[in-house]
């Protein structure tokens, strides 16, 4: 095809790039955003105010889309909580919760204690929280293994687990370290109390749709 | 009352969080808008935000030494790009340890260069070899790339990839010390392995 001035040894042909000779092969690692950086997204809306995204571990997860029954099922406990509540407490719903350096997680549901400002300054935080409730269909996995072991590890009190597929709600609180050590499965026929609310008695049939 | 089995059969498939995906438009936004340390190197690849593996010895001695051979060899057409960003895709901006690219008037200050910009691209891999082969090498191939080198210094040798197509090279050779290889887009170029390694 083309006349070298000088012939030129040929390279070896080999079919496939030869084996690694090295030991150790160090995998690239994603960059691990801070709840500074991910907020500061938010800032300058590469992340829009409707995102469904969460900040897990450094990682910004899309959250999944959310289905009817998922909907119907947080506009419930949204309810239920809402009449339920007293004096100043919150209800919170699918909106971020500060668990710091590098968790911003959005759970579906919070039931927040009273705060002077009334959470304007600031996304609560751990302590602010009562009762922590996700509804889980497709994400039953993630929730109970993800999700369960970062709200035991910043010590969140109270947390439920709507198990959509099963038609049970898995409740879960004493916090130690990665885990909760007292957890109770309550179906329907049975009823519940919210630690934060003792005078409460909730039939789990008004619980589940 | 569903059965156990045909329950299993219509399971939905189980939700796993996929990480945010960003644009090369949102990436340089957020460069811009101080959201990544200064001391940060980084690159996006397929939409991820990569930390670059920290310079070795004996990466950074092939890097220049390569550099400075291209540079004396390499006519005023051209430009030698070490470590510097490249337009892959609207998700890939990576940083290629040297690019050899046409020679613009601003240096491609208004603007990254672009695959078409490259006349050839080198990685050099010592902890990062399999890295750059399984994740890098197809995105490359997959933006039209003409030809990448990779040089594989744990073996002291350059493999070679062109003819890229539907995301992969086809043509693949390795080539040892003694060797000497002719870039596809630069055929009247001779580069010796020798030229290149320490």
């Amino acid at each position: 095809m083309t006349t070298v001035a000088e012939p030129t040894p040929a390279p070896a042909p080999v079919a496939e790039p030869p084996a690694p000779a090295v030991p150790v092969q160090v995998p690239r690692t994603h960059h691990r955003f801070t709840a500074a950086e991910y907020n500061r997204l938010g800032e300058v809306r590469i992340i829009g105010e409707d995102d469904r995204v969460e900040l897990i571990d450094g990682e910004i997860l899309d959250m999944c889309a959310i289905g009817y029954r998922h909907a119907a099922q947080v506009t419930e406990l949204t309810t239920l909580l809402v009449r339920n509540s007293v004096g100043e407490m919150r209800v919170s719903v699918q909106n971020p919760l500060n668990l710091g350096e590098r968790y911003q997680p959005q759970p579906d549901l919070m039931l927040l204690r009273e705060r002077t400002d009334r959470y304007k300054a600031a996304l609560p935080t751990a302590e602010d929280v009562l009762l922590l409730i996700e509804v889980a269909d497709s994400s039953l996995d993630y929730d109970q293994h993800t999700k369960l072991p970062m709200y035991a590890r910043a010590g969140i009190a109270e947390v439920w687990i709507v198990n959509l597929d099963a038609d049970q709600v898995e409740i879960h609180t004493q916090p130690q370290e990665a885990a909760y050590t007292t957890t109770r499965v309550a179906r329907r026929g049975e009823t519940v109390q919210i630690g934060a609310l003792p005078a409460v008695t909730l039939p789990v049939a008004t619980i589940l749709l | 009352m569903i059965s156990t089995s045909a329950a299993a059969a219509a399971a939905p498939p189980m939700y796993v969080p996929l990480q945010r995906r960003f644009s090369v438009d949102e990436y340089e936004q957020m460069i811009a808008a101080g959201v990544f340390g200064p001391d940060e190197r980084l690159e996006l690849l397929d939409g991820a935000i990569i930390l670059m593996s920290p310079l070795g010895r004996s990466h950074a001695s092939c890097v220049d030494k390569a550099v400075i051979w291209f540079v004396q060899h390499m006519g005023q057409a051209y430009t030698v790009r070490g470590q510097g960003p490249l337009h892959l895709s609207d998700r890939s901006h990576p940083q290629p340890d040297i690019l050899l690219l046409r020679r613009k008037v601003d240096y491609y200050a208004h603007a990254l260069p672009d695959p078409a910009d490259v006349l050839l691209l080198i990685e050099v891999a010592d902890l990062t070899l399999d890295t750059d082969r399984r994740i890098k090498l197809p995105l490359y191939a997959e933006a039209g790339i003409a030809e990448v080198w990779i040089v594989n210094l744990a073996a002291d040798q350059v493999e070679v990839y062109n003819a890229p197509v539907a995301g992969a090279y086809n043509a693949t050779l390795s080539a040892g010390r003694g060797d000497s290889m002719q870039p596809t887009l630069l055929p009247d170029l001779a580069v010796g392995v020798d030229d290149i390694l320490v």
